[in-house]
């Protein structure tokens, strides 16, 4: 490989020297927000939820608890998992909708999400392979509808707006489809 | 568009090309001449010898569908008058194989017609794929000792996102192989704008010019059997283990039994022979899959061959090459030897798992690595031996400790659980999960030029991981709670059908990253009627 340039030569975009030691705040976020409806949306999931997995759950385990423990320990334990989601499905869904902020840039699709996992992720224009708008039962009480981004790299990296406007759901996956490009594969 | 004299004889609707059809019924058009349909070429069968090659893959088939009654077969006992129900089911289960694999080789045919490759196959269920010659990702030969006997080969077509192979012909002449491969490969070239020269075949037919061969890596049958020597077999010996300490408890032994086998010189030499026998099933495999293993640059293809009862060719256009990925397990170092995964978007099936790495090089000595990376990452300019590649944030490294405390002490609970007080003794292990990690966190390395992404991790296997900054996907920062307490960020760079993850680094290098892999400069949003 003697025809590769010295190390020196390479571009290195972030060189040992630039990586700080103090904390810096997040990014500017994007701009685009999901619709409202999305906050009554996830709470209906999560009740829907509680109500026919962790309400089971809940009394399985108290009483599987209580059989070998004290039966206090089983109600506790019973009542904490049932308590800990009823906030969690009251709580969480506002947090979650204020974390989600969305942006199509000239060459990609920007999505920030995340409450305790932050995560900010780029999907370039070019390298989308088809567009998918879908709406579920509770998402057509609520007027939305999720757009799913697919690229070449998988289901895990695929990126997904999950509550639009049925208008804004349109527009973004039209916007999305109409690039075309290089797709790297 | 000419006019035509009135009068003039109308043409039929065949003589006017498609885009030459008068749109206006007062003008009439002189008819252009269309040029003659292009013949269309023969569909071709595959090899009569394919009913005997496809029996026993048919078979397998069949048993894998059918297994509930197969298994209530074997199980179900032969009470009276079962034995007919019984032979009733082992006909029909050979019959079925039978048809299946008759109706395979009566109704696959394929050709290669107006730049596509087209397979069409199914009686009942007809299916016609016509491949675009663009989206082909790597093209593979594969031989068992069947078909290296009558002299047959089987051709796999794979493209990108599907774990099924989207073309198998799974009997063919060798010639014939060699044909289509060469054509496809033209066609494949052909999309690229660069088609290669043809050449009289030796059939007399036009062949694709075959380009200079380079060989960059030559196997032997004792750097296969290091290969396999050289693997991990600890997983081996667990299974081994766990199988013994089964049957030896089924066995229902007396205490003075348990006592003699717990012996200290009875355990000892049976780990030892766990081993062994782990090492050598290892080494047997890889010199089975390895053996004479070869990886030559033709042109700008990769073409790597390998396997002693089963030869597998596997042509890897560098085009579509996602990543590479080189090992260095400590085992392997000493010995002066790496490994080198090629890996394109295509998802080949094989041996029951998803197999992703297309071009496997088992032992490349450490010297050439660098060469046979380049070779498959062409437009990587940077050398991940030599280069000075970044360090993790000293953070990651604080975080690897608490990571390594908590699993430490979870393993202490666990054994506890099992063996009792002493077994809090595993807290012992600290000060060595403390030292592996801080081991580990010094080697974690990554480097993102103008043209790729490397990165390096692990202390005894040392992975390396190159990629072509073309070739991305998608990128992501994460942050998980611990990460943003700390102030970090993970950047996970994605390719198509795999993903590299740098190591922690500070946010805001990782926002710089992630800026500078995503898009040059920052834009302004589009604007979206909706938005």
């Amino acid at each position: 490989m003697s025809d590769l340039p010295a190390p020196e030569e390479a571009s290195i975009i972030a060189p040992v020297s630039a990586v700080p030691s103090s904390t810096p705040d997040a990014p500017e976020a994007p701009p685009h927000a999901l619709a409202p409806a999305a906050v009554g949306l996830w709470r209906l999931q999560r009740f829907i939820r509680l109500g026919v997995v962790v309400l089971p759950f809940s009394i399985a385990a108290g009483i599987g608890l209580s059989t070998v423990t004290h039966w206090g320990v089983g109600a506790i334990v019973g009542g904490a998992l049932l308590l800990v989601n009823l906030v969690l499905a009251i709580v969480w869904p506002p947090l979650q909708y204020d974390a989600f902020r969305y942006a199509v840039r000239h060459h990609d699709l920007l999505v920030q999400s995340g409450v305790f996992f932050r995560r900010w992720s780029s999907v370039p224009l070019s390298r989308i392979q088809h567009v998918d708008s879908r709406q579920g039962p509770l998402e057509r009480m609520f007027g939305v509808q999720r757009v799913l981004v697919y690229t070449a790299a998988g289901v895990s990296a695929d990126g997904v707006i999950p509550a639009l406007t049925e208008d804004n759901a349109t527009a973004l996956r039209d916007a999305l489809s109409r690039r075309g490009g290089d797709d790297g594969v | 568009m000419p006019c035509r004299d009135v009068g003039a004889t109308m043409a039929s609707d065949a003589e006017w090309a498609e885009d030459e059809r008068p749109t206006d019924p007062g003008e009439l058009m002189v008819p252009q001449p269309v040029p003659p349909p292009e013949e269309e070429p023969p569909w071709r069968s595959l090899h009569p010898l394919s009913l005997a090659a496809n029996l026993v893959p048919q078979a397998w088939r069949t048993a894998r569908a059918a297994w509930p009654i197969l298994l209530a077969l074997f199980v179900g006992g032969g009470s009276m008058g079962m034995e007919t129900v019984d032979l009733s089911l082992l006909v029909a289960f050979f019959g079925m194989t039978l048809v299946r694999t008759l109706t395979h080789f009566l109704t696959l045919r394929y050709r290669v017609h107006a730049g596509r490759f087209e397979v069409r196959s199914g009686l009942l269920n007809r299916q016609a794929r016509a491949l675009d010659p663009a989206r082909i990702q790597n093209i593979e030969r594969v031989q068992n000792l069947f078909h290296r006997a009558v002299g047959l080969v089987e051709v796999r077509v794979e493209t990108a996102g599907d774990a099924s192979t989207q073309g198998l012909l799974s009997a063919v002449s060798v010639d014939e192989a060699a044909r289509l491969q060469g054509e496809l490969e033209r066609l494949v070239r052909s999309t690229r704008g660069a088609p290669e020269p043809l050449v009289a075949g030796p059939d007399g037919e036009e062949v694709a010019e075959q380009p200079p061969e380079t060989p960059l890596v030559e196997g032997s049958a004792v750097e296969a059997i290091a290969y396999g020597l050289s693997r991990r077999t600890v997983g081996t010996v667990a299974v081994l283990t766990a199988v013994f300490a089964e049957v030896f408890g089924r066995m229902n032994p007396s205490p003075e039994a348990t006592r003699q086998v717990l012996q200290p010189t009875v355990i000892g030499p049976a780990v030892l022979l766990a081993f062994a026998g782990s090492w050598g099933w290892s080494a047997g495999r890889a010199l089975l899959k390895h053996w004479k293993f070869t990886l030559v640059k033709q042109g700008d293809r990769l073409v790597n061959e390998e396997g002693l009862t089963t030869r597998r060719r596997v042509e890897i256009p560098v085009q579509k090459v996602q990543l590479v990925r080189a090992d260095e397990p400590l085992l392997r170092r000493w010995m002066g030897y790496g490994s080198v995964l090629i890996e394109t978007a295509a998802l080949g099936f094989a041996d029951g798992q998803v197999r992703q790495a297309e071009g496997v090089v088992p032992m490349v000595e450490r010297d050439a690595l660098p060469e046979v990376v380049q070779a498959a990452t062409p437009k990587v300019t940077v050398d991940p031996w030599t280069a000075e590649l970044l360090p993790a944030h000293w953070r990651a490294l604080y975080r690897m400790a608490i990571a390594g405390v908590v699993r430490t002490v979870l393993f202490a609970a666990a054994v506890w659980w099992f063996v009792g007080p002493w077994g809090w003794l595993a807290l012992g292990a600290l000060p060595i999960v403390a030292i592996g990690d801080w081991l580990e966190w010094r080697r974690e390395r990554w480097l993102v030029t103008d043209a790729s992404v490397v990165v390096r991790r692990g202390l005894l296997r040392r992975s390396t991981w190159v990629l072509d900054r073309a070739k991305i996907q998608s990128v992501e920062v994460v942050q998980t709670p611990i990460m943003r307490w700390h102030g970090l960020g993970r950047v996970v760079v994605r390719v198509a059908g795999n993903a590299v993850a740098l190591p922690d680094v500070a946010l805001d290098v990782a926002l710089g990253v992630f800026q500078d892999l995503t898009g040059a400069t920052p834009q302004p949003p589009v604007p979206m009627e909706a938005a």
